[in-house]
């Protein structure tokens, strides 16, 4: 197949495709069982045309989203290899930058919250990324909550790969904006958790957790607690990462905001 | 029959010839020849004189006329007699038999019966046949071996005749490893911006997603604080209302009680005017008297007024 050929061509020129793709992989998604070996170079070409570099966003994604493959996509996480699904998860991930909604309603949520507590490291971490792009929006939040996700993701916080942390502690920081998200993870004890990940070697983990720690400090009892723990944050303040020490800053500013 | 002589008619009428006949169907044949009764004449298409058959390009054409073409006539006239002297002409050429020398005379001999000879040496025949055996196997067929033809020509490349290989080999291979080695590099570059790339876009996505999560933490913050502000202005609405309500209501209270302070004083006033308060005995004691005081009266009245009507015409007399 010259699906490789065709992704190098993209990615040098992002030329629109997809299309083309899109068909081809309808064609190989309508097919029953697994798909065959030819099938994951189409996945590994949508996969590599979500990272086009473009300047508002992915023209790859945005393709892929009006081609409206994401439902079918969705669906196909169920019941694809291992492999696969890493690509699907990669490409859902990317598509979900640009709208999320059609995930959504194709019960994104609940396949993700299974895809947690998968064996697979890769799978894991990729699937926290897609339910940290699908709670972006409000509806995304809101089913996350229903769908009692957040305890799920506290589990993956003591995970022993970097990326799962970060990805997952990216999701709570999401999924903990609303209301109901906040004392949903208030109940479950967040906040020792994520007071441990503060300190951690990746940045993306340790910036994902002061987010998710300003979010909490927004609920009273969130910032009575995290009070007592102001001067870890004035720490990171002085952390090398720019967007560490600004996450840092605000994180202080909010618990010691007085109404 | 019948059908032929319409068409002949027809002739002379159109000038066009057109022949039609009617099929018909063999009469029954007999079994014993009879007299021989007049033959019908089929006009059978396939046997007839006047059709034309053949070649068609080169035809005489019969004149369209009876009359003979004169034209044709002259050019038959001219062929028949230039005929007639190519056939003079040719006696002249051919010399015939020269005339007889003189006392002898030309006879006609004919060889055939009389100067017959009998052939004498006649020549032996000997009849000799030749058959291969039947079942004998087909021999294997004799190599063919093409006779030789051509001239024999060898020739051989001595060593260093033709061109060094190490030295000519030089600059292709270069060529080649040089393309290899940059097509390479090249490839390692791309791998190299790519991963560069995607390194920029995770932490692009980093940074975006955190300053996702704080603009809509600000957002859900607004909205809590405008929430909140919006509930505290309803709820101090509601106490401004409850005050006015109480206070309406205070003022109607003392209003309503100093109106009706002296309902009660001015009641009792007014049943005591209108005689609502009596003592009872007193009242049967007067309503007793002043009955019989009217009945009295009443009789009096009566009197009065029988005893103005029986003096009122004496009275009237009399004034």
């Amino acid at each position: 197949m010259f699906e490789p050929l065709l992704a190098r061509v993209h990615i040098k020129y992002g030329c629109r495709t997809f299309t083309l793709l899109g068909v081809t992989l309808k064609m190989s998604t309508r097919s029953k069982g697994y798909v065959e070996v030819g099938g994951r170079e189409h996945y590994k070409t949508l996969a590599r045309l979500t990272h086009v570099p473009s300047v508002s966003a992915p023209a790859g994604a945005v393709g892929i989203v009006e081609s409206s493959l994401v439902p079918s996509l969705v669906l196909k996480l169920k019941t694809e290899l291992d492999d696969i699904q890493e690509l699907i998860l990669d490409t859902l991930s990317g598509c979900l930058r640009v709208e999320a909604f059609e995930a959504l309603a194709s019960g994104g949520v609940h396949i993700l919250k299974e895809k947690l507590i998968h064996e697979s490291v890769a799978i894991r971490s990729k699937a926290a990324r897609a339910l940290l792009g699908i709670s972006v929006p409000l509806e995304g939040k809101n089913i996350v909550w229903e769908e009692e996700v957040i305890p799920e993701l506290f589990n993956l916080l003591e995970d022993a790969d970097d990326q799962v942390r970060a990805n997952a502690a990216g999701a709570l920081m999401n999924a903990a904006i609303t209301t109901q998200g906040k004392y949903a993870a208030l109940g479950a004890n967040a906040i020792p958790c994520l007071l441990n990940l503060i300190n951690d070697e990746t940045s993306k983990v340790r910036l994902n957790s002061v987010k998710a720690l300003t979010m909490l400090a927004e609920a009273p009892e969130g910032r009575k607690t995290l009070l007592s723990h102001v001067d870890q944050f004035k720490e990171r303040m002085n952390d090398s990462s720019e967007a560490v020490s600004r996450a840092a800053s605000i994180a202080v500013r909010v618990i010691e905001w007085k109404p | 029959m019948a059908s032929l002589l319409p068409a002949r008619e027809e002739v002379a009428a159109s000038g066009t010839y057109t022949y039609c006949s009617r099929p018909r169907s063999l009469p029954t044949r007999r079994k014993y020849r009879d007299t021989p009764e007049e033959t019908f004449h089929y006009a059978n298409l396939m046997y007839e004189r006047r059709v034309v058959r053949g070649n068609t390009y080169a035809l005489h054409v019969l004149p369209w006329s009876a009359q003979p073409d004169p034209l044709e006539i002259q050019r038959q006239r001219e062929a028949h007699r230039k005929a007639l002297a190519r056939k003079r002409a040719k006696d002249q050429l051919q010399p015939g038999t020269p005339e007889p020398v003189e006392g002898r005379k030309h006879v006609d001999v004919s060889l055939a019966m009389t100067y017959l000879q009998k052939l004498g040496d006649r020549i032996v025949e000997v009849d000799v046949e030749c058959q291969t055996d039947a079942f004998l196997d087909r021999p294997p067929t004799p190599l063919f071996i093409p006779a030789k033809t051509g001239r024999d020509v060898a020739t051989q490349i001595e060593e260093g005749e033709l061109f060094d290989f190490d030295i000519e080999v030089k600059p292709m291979l270069e060529v080649l490893v040089g393309k290899t080695i940059e097509q390479a590099l090249l490839e390692v570059m791309e791998e190299e911006e790519l991963a560069n790339l995607r390194a920029h876009q995770y932490a692009y996505e980093e940074l975006r997603n955190a300053e996702l999560a704080e603009v809509q933490r600000l957002e859900e913050q607004e909205r809590r604080h405008r929430e909140e502000k919006e509930r505290r202005k309803n709820q101090q609405l509601q106490i401004l209302q409850k005050q006015k309500e109480t206070s309406e209501k205070i003022a109607a209270r003392a209003f309503a009680q100093r109106y009706l302070a002296d309902l009660i004083p001015s009641v009792f006033g007014s049943l005591r005017d209108s005689g609502y308060f009596y003592d009872p005995v007193e009242r049967g004691l007067c309503c007793l008297l002043s009955f019989i005081y009217s009945n009295t009266i009443r009789k009096g009245i009566k009197k009065l007024a029988v005893t103005s009507e029986v003096y009122s015409p004496f009275l009237t007399q009399y004034w």
